[in-house]
Formats: structure tokens, C-alpha cells, sequence
């Protein structure tokens, strides 16, 4: 409040842009003010539209200090006039400041910016090769989407294991990532790992990843498609070498129960080395609290049917299945077709897996589901 | 009482149409708030003064998102009940 006007400087304005005489705007105004506080005083309520409401609040008694003396003093219970400016005005006298937001602080930090806008994101552009992407999708909530570019993430035994046979490039994984970044975009915060850094409030850093991501799908996509006449071959050779390596896939995984059986081992074959680093099969997935496996599914595969296959990879029969806890890492097995296009072992898979399911339902007590979930492997094994 | 209730007030008082009054009624807001938006303050005698002030970031819990958050600065009205209104509600003037 570095200056005011007197109240004879709102009479002339008033009355200079309404074309009143100025004691009539006087007038207008004292009228005005007298009703308000007359209601305000009698009913502990008035408003001004637009302007402001006035409300009687109480005031404890409490004990002041003399300034002058030192001496105490009790000052009883009283009420006070209070002011709250209605919307309209509140937006109006703080336009200044309105592009300013709230941000979420770390411990360490005890001052923001303050004139500026959220501070831009200087980690880089979409029009970057997405060799930088590593170290950029570790501070990623959904880096773990992601699993084509990120070896550092994954357990030191997984490492190993891929150290020998490099995994295959498969054209399979590609129209997974597809699906996930919008639906990642959906529900960021179930996901965001904790100690990461806050996806509120910087939607821009947000924006730029998916933006990569997409572009990065983009570009596989091409790679594959440019090379699918190589496919073919490569594919005579899986069955093999995912025989062979099928008796270690328990290592891969070492919070998996013992009892995952189908769970396929990652498929590895030897390629040409090339810009992303590999795609395996299987990945893991830490359970959030609240999700089930439907949505695991669908943030995984894209599809949320094919849920049983994960269950069947991590639990038994005696586990309802609809009493998914937080915390463990889920191992969710990959397939040989797309999520789209399930070649036949994977439908058999599921069928089985979809059995796995209802007899699990069954023991649980819920016959109609595990009804259900037997129609459904019918269903998928007939197709 | 709301707005309309004060117009018809007001408009018997002076002798003046609604019409006019509510126009006369909006032009005042629009007054006052133009002085408040450019950091200007102002008594109404009898009712109290207005400024308005910036109030420096600070911060505070969201318990929605369970973080600290740093509220940025914002500039907010302040008003000051007048002496005539202090002295009402203490009694009838002391």
C-alpha cells in the first residue's frame, strides 16, 4: 500500500464516468456503504456483488501487552468485521502474479524462483537422437515402460544373463510401447516411483518424454520394417534357443516364486549390434498399491485380457487373484506373436493360464468368476 | 439482501431509475477495484479501508499430492474494519 486515494477522489471519479452531480455520487456511495454496514452489523453478513463479502468473525480473549507500560492486558472476546473479496476481484488485483503456480519443494531447497515462469525444461529437445535417452528416463515415472533402453535398471542377475547371448531385436515388442505412453500419460502419479522427482507442476518435462518416447517407437518401428525381409529366418531359430534357455529363466527373475513354470525365458539370439541396446522379453513390474492385474495388463501388453498370463508367472492357485498387495516384483512373461496378434503357443498359454485363473477363483469361492475365466480359455484355445 | 434488494434501496433514496442505479452500482465496483488492481488504498468511511499488498511465496502442505508445496506470491486484498464499526460491535461506542 505504498499510496492512497481519499474517499472525495472515488465521489469525483464516480461521478465524472456515471454523469452524476458529485454529491449525488456522495450520496450513492454513503447509501451504499451505510446499508452494508448496518446488515453486516445486525446479520453478521453483507456482501457488495462483485466486489466483496463482509462477514462478523470472533475473536478470542486473549492477553496483549501495554506497548507503552509493558503491562499486560486482557482483551476479552470481541468480534471483528472481516473482508473476503469475491473471485472477480481477487483475479482482478492479482493479474500481476496469476501465471505463477504452486510447486512441489524438495527438503533440500528453500527458495523458488519467483518472477519467472516454472522454471523451462533445459534437458534437452525431441529433436535429439535418442542416444541421450538413458540417463534422461532415469528420473522418467514411467521409465519402466520403457524397457527396451534401459539395462541399468534391472537386477545385476538379469544383466548377466543378457552378457552372453544378446537378446533378439524381435518386431514383436514394438507395438507394445505404442499403447503405453498415452495411457502412461493418463495415471502419472500411480506410477511415479517415490524419491523421483514429482510429476505435478511439470507437465512440460512430461510432454518432452512422451514426445521422445513416441519418436523412439517411431524409429524402431522403421528399423524393424526396414528389415523384416530378415525376420523370417530368425524366427525358424527361436524355438530352439528358447528351450534352451528356459532353465534359466528362474534366475533372471529373483523375486519370482518357484512355482512359475510358464513364464518364458528372455529369447536370446545373436544380431548385429544396433542403436537401442535390446529388447527382452520378460520384464518385471513393481506393483502399485491399488492396481490388479487388469491394469498391470494393460500398462504392460496393451491388452488388459491377457492378464492371466501374468498371474500364471507369478502365483499359484491358492492366491486370489483379486488380492494383488503392493510391492513385489511381478514377472510379466512375453510372447511370441503380438498383443494383437497372438501367435498359437501363446494362446495356448493362456488358455492355460486362463484356467490357472478360474481354478484359482474357484478356491477363493467365486464360482462365477472362475466360471467365467473357463469360458474364456475355451474361448481362446477355439480360436 | 443481495444486490437487487440494495439497488431498489438505493434507487428510492435518490430518486433515481434501477437502471441507472445498477449502472452507477457497477461503475463503483469497477472504481474501487481498479484501485485495489493498481496498488492503491482507500477508506470507506463507516465501513473500513482497503489495500492491497503482495504476499511473499510460502509454504505449505498439499495434503493432496502429501508434499510441500512452495505457493507462489500473490497479490491479495487486505481490509481494515473502521473505528465506527469497531466501536458498534464493542459495546456502542465506548
Amino acid at each position: 500500500m505504498s499510496n492512497k486515494v481519499t474517499f472525495h477522489d472515488i465521489v469525483a471519479q464516480l461521478a465524472s464516468e456515471s454523469g452524476l452531480s458529485e454529491s449525488d455520487s456522495h450520496d450513492f456511495i454513503s447509501s451504499l456503504v451505510e446499508l452494508v454496514s448496518r446488515e453486516a452489523i445486525d446479520n453478521g453478513k453483507a456482501a457488495i456483488t462483485n466486489f466483496g463479502s463482509f462477514s462478523l468473525v470472533n475473536v478470542a480473549a486473549r492477553t496483549g501487552v501495554n506497548p507503552r507500560t509493558g503491562e499486560p492486558i486482557a482483551i476479552p472476546a470481541h468480534q471483528r468485521l472481516a473482508f473476503t473479496p469475491y473471485k472477480a476481484l481477487e483475479t482482478k488485483v492479482n493479474a500481476p502474479f496469476a501465471h505463477l503456480e504452486a510447486e512441489v519443494i524438495d527438503e533440500g531447497e528453500t527458495d523458488t524462483e519467483e518472477d519467472d515462469a516454472p522454471p523451462a525444461n533445459p534437458l534437452f529437445t525431441p529433436s535429439e537422437i535418442p542416444d541421450e535417452k538413458p540417463e534422461e528416463l532415469e528420473d522418467d515415472p514411467f521409465a519402466f515402460l520403457e524397457d527396451d533402453d534401459e539395462p541399468e535398471e534391472r537386477p545385476p542377475s538379469f544383466e548377466l544373463d543378457e552378457e552372453e547371448p544378446e537378446p533378439e531385436p524381435e518386431p514383436e515388442p514394438e507395438p507394445e510401447p505404442e499403447p503405453e505412453p498415452e495411457k502412461a500419460a493418463q495415471t502419472p502419479p500411480v506410477y511415479t516411483r517415490p524419491g523421483k522427482r514429482g510429476t505435478q507442476g511439470n507437465s512440460a518435462f512430461t510432454y518432452i518424454v512422451l514426445i521422445v518416447i513416441v519418436s523412439l517407437v517411431v524409429f524402431l518401428a522403421w528399423f524393424f520394417i526396414g528389415r523384416g525381409s530378415s525376420e523370417p529366418e530368425m524366427a525358424t531359430q527361436l524355438p530352439a534357443n528358447t528351450e534352451e534357455s528356459a532353465p534359466v529363466a528362474p534366475d533372471d527373475t529373483p523375486t519370482a516364486p518357484p512355482d512359475e513354470e510358464t513364464a518364458p525365458a528372455p529369447e536370446p539370439e545373436s544380431t548385429p549390434a544396433e542403436v537401442a541396446p535390446d529388447v527382452p522379453e520378460k520384464t518385471t513390474y513393481t506393483v502399485a498399491k491399488g492396481v490388479w492385474f487388469y491394469e498391470i495388463a494393460r500398462q504392460t501388453y496393451g491388452r488388459a485380457v491377457l492378464w492371466p498370463l501374468i498371474f500364471d508367472a507369478n502365483y499359484s492357485v491358492d492366491t486370489d487373484p483379486d488380492s494383488i498387495l503392493p510391492g513385489p516384483q511381478l514377472v510379466v512373461p512375453g510372447l511370441e506373436g503380438t498383443p494383437s496378434n497372438l501367435s498359437a503357443a501363446d494362446k495356448e498359454k493362456l488358455a492355460a493360464a486362463a484356467l490357472v485363473v478360474a481354478e484359482a477363483y474357484t478356491k477363493a469361492g467365486k464360482t462365477d468368476k472362475a466360471d467365467q475365466y473357463t469360458r474364456y480359455a475355451k474361448k481362446v484355445s477355439s480360436q | 439482501m443481495n444486490k437487487t434488494d440494495v439497488i431498489n434501496n438505493i434507487s428510492e433514496k435518490l430518486g433515481l431509475t434501477k437502471t441507472e442505479t445498477e449502472k452507477v452500482y457497477d461503475q463503483f465496483v469497477a472504481i474501487v477495484g481498479d484501485h485495489l488492481a493498481n496498488d492503491t488504498g482507500f477508506t470507506l468511511p463507516g465501513l473500513g479501508s482497503f489495500h492491497s499488498k503482495v504476499r511473499d511465496p510460502y509454504k505449505s502442505y498439499n495434503p493432496h499430492y502429501k508434499k510441500m508445496m512452495m505457493l507462489p506470491k500473490k497479490k491479495v486484498v487486505h481490509f481494515t474494519q473502521s473505528s465506527a464499526v469497531k466501536d458498534e460491535l464493542s459495546g456502542g461506542g465506548l
